[in-house]
């Protein structure tokens, strides 16, 4: 058992649930989802997010539709599925029991 | 002087790619080129087991052009540094957060299955950013630990002139060794300092490793033995636009011929292999004999060399053996090891070479003994028996079950006696016989000639003739070779068995005949010859 290990798995965990929580709201490009995250310093390296959206939709808790942009190649847009939405409602549950059990215990 | 240092460092010329990354059209230094290209190639690497292996690598190749393109407004050529930090921003593959959760059971078998490589820490790879061919002498003075290439390229080039082989082994190692394709095979073919953070990168990496094996086993072989090439060279070819689309097919078609060439060099090598293999075990098991007869021979190099062929033929059919399961089973052969095979695979032919190149020294000078026996012709047919002999008086030599009074001089090539008739002049009867035999020096040569058993003997009216030679004890066959001309005076009747008969190919067409004169034009049935009937004709001849 080590405290990287473990550190990683919730920081992955954590992730997932920003990650659901900002689609949640709008459609959102990986871009973005990047400088919200760094702004919160959740990410070391932005590659991390990719391998993650991608567990995300095939998980099938979010979708994805292409957009024109001004400048530049269409770009993929993230947006939570029904099944996502239901999910982030348990995760956030979940989260905000954990928060509450640490915070009484430590 | 220094002006030119200056403008090395400040103002070299670079090509310039246009490229499109991620849909994004950018400018970039040639040298900025290969690093994002090598980052690109670690990160199909990476995610090439994923099935979202296409959606993860075209996000971050898009936002890394994203990066990219931010100063390009102004006209900016994409530099290295500019490259640099993006590749820092975004991370490498193995910073990524994606890791899925690892047996701890399978991660302690890992550690002792992949000990020797984090030991030795070097890989064999060819290097082909460094390659004169195929990047072989560059890999392998990488793997040695030698800074210049250029040494073993020299080394290579000696050995062609020396023995040849090394046209052979470097195909053979073209095939066999993989070619470094990304900055961390590049890495592990300098070989890289085993510390705690790339310890647990190998254990993980191993670990996806091992998961992924059987998984993939299918489509692997479905898309190898298809030959379409790594994935890693489509990729490349499709999301790099590079400028000039003509001279890059032309590029790639080459590619794909050469690629194709050293499959059907790598099949055509496995057969002979298999066939050389199997011809060794037939030659080890029946040819010993024939090896004792080398002229150089004692049992302990009949042993020798009996190895150095058993290793020079049966290694490569091993490293094919092992290449052919690497398709099936995707594992590593340890590069200790198959340093240590190649050692002794170089090795035997240096040692076999020796072997060769002092049984040809036996054969340098050559030495002809010729001895005239006289030979009663007092008799009123003179009757011609062939005797047949074991080759070479050795009792082990004895094992080989021919029957010697019964074979045929045929069974004997190499052996047998050069037989001749001739008339006589001066109407005398006598023969001729020649030795001759081969060794390092002449002296050597006329006493190894002087000890081959050859000579004639007559016991009144039968002159018994050798059809072969008989070797001494403890001789080997350096070439020896013997020749019996016989001088007949005209008017004697002489009579041939069916040995000698079979030997002298210019009585078939007189079968029937048993009694010959020699006459003004050669040999001819004597008159009082009754045709057919060979019990009357020796009854009669000697009334």
């Amino acid at each position: 058992m080590k405290a990287e290990n473990t550190k990683a798995q919730m920081r992955k965990g954590v992730l997932e649930m920003c990650i659901l929580g900002m689609a949640a709201k709008q459609e959102v490009y990986p871009s973005d989802i990047i400088n919200k995250l760094k702004e919160s310093e959740l990410i070391v390296v932005e590659g991390t997010l990719y391998p993650l959206l991608s567990r995300l939709k095939k998980a099938n808790l979010v979708d994805y539709s292409w957009k024109e942009s001004k400048a530049g190649p269409p770009r993929k847009y993230y947006r939570t599925t029904d099944e996502g939405n239901s999910f982030l409602l348990k995760l956030k549950e979940n989260w905000l029991q954990l928060v509450n059990a640490v915070d009484q215990s430590t | 002087m220094l002006l030119t240092n200056q403008l090395k460092t400040n103002q070299r010329m670079n090509n310039i790619f246009h490229i499109n990354l991620g849909g994004i059209p950018l400018t970039i230094d040639e040298d900025a080129y290969k690093i994002l290209k090598d980052y690109l190639l670690d990160l199909h690497n990476h995610f090439k087991d994923s099935e979202e292996k296409e959606e993860i690598t075209d996000g971050i190749e898009q936002r890394l052009g994203e990066l990219l393109s931010e100063n390009q407004d102004n006209g900016a050529i994409v530099s290295i540094s500019m490259v640099e930090n993006a590749i820092e921003l975004m991370g490498r593959p193995s910073e990524f957060l994606d890791e899925e959760p690892d047996d701890s059971a399978e991660k302690t078998e890992d550690k002792s299955f992949d000990w020797s490589s984090l030991k030795f820490g070097r890989r064999l790879f060819r290097d082909q950013d460094d390659n004169v061919l195929g990047g072989v002498c560059s890999g392998l003075s990488a793997y040695l630990g030698i800074k210049e290439p250029v040494f073993m390229r020299i080394i290579f080039l000696i050995l062609i002139f020396g023995f040849g082989v090394s046209i052979f082994f470097y195909l053979l190692l073209w095939i066999i060794i993989p070619e470094a394709k990304s900055n961390s095979d590049r890495l592990k073919m300098r070989g890289e300092p085993v510390n705690v953070d790339n310890l647990s990168k190998i254990i993980t990496e191993q670990a996806n490793r091992l998961g992924k094996k059987f998984q993939n086993l299918g489509e692997d072989l479905s898309e190898k033995m298809g030959g379409k090439g790594s994935s890693n060279k489509g990729f490349a070819s499709k999301e790099f636009n590079i400028d000039n689309e003509f001279i890059r097919t032309i590029i790639d078609g080459i590619s794909k011929v050469f690629q194709f060439i050293k499959k059907a060099i790598g099949s055509i090598g496995l057969f002979y292999f298999a066939l050389l293999w199997v011809l060794l075990f037939i030659g080890l098991n029946k040819g010993h004999i024939a090896l004792d007869l080398l002229p150089s021979a004692t049992a302990t190099s009949n042993l020798y060399t009996m190895i150095t062929l058993a290793l020079i033929i049966g290694l490569p059919i091993f490293f094919f053996g092992y290449k052919f399961s690497q398709l099936i089973f995707k594992s590593k052969l340890n590069s200790t090891v198959s340093g240590v095979l190649v050692g002794t695979w170089i090795a035997s032919i240096i040692g076999f070479s020796f072997i060769v190149s002092k049984n040809v020294s036996e054969y340098a000078e050559s030495s002809t003994i010729t001895e005239t026996i006289v030979l009663d012709a007092n008799h009123e047919t003179i009757q011609f028996t062939g005797l047949v002999k074991p080759f070479i008086n050795q009792p082990e030599l004895k094992q080989i079950s021919i029957d010697f009074k019964e074979s045929n001089i045929d069974d004997f090539v190499g052996f047998e006696t050069n037989i001749q008739f001739k008339e006589s002049k001066d109407d005398s009867f006598y023969c001729l016989i020649n030795k001759t035999a081969r060794a390092k020096n002449k002296k050597l040569a006329s006493q190894r000639a002087e000890s081959i058993d050859l000579s004639l003997e007559q016991n009144n009216d039968e002159v018994i003739i050798p059809l072969n030679l008989q070797l001494a004890v403890n001789d080997k066959f350096v070439a020896q070779s013997g020749g019996i001309t016989i001088f007949i005076p005209k008017g004697i009747q002489v009579s041939f068995d069916d040995r000698v008969m079979k030997s002298m190919p210019y009585f078939a067409d007189m079968e029937s005949c048993k009694v010959f004169q020699l006459t003004d034009d050669g040999f001819n049935c004597a008159k009082n010859n009754p045709i057919n009937s060979s019990e009357e004709v020796i009854e009669e001849t000697t009334l």
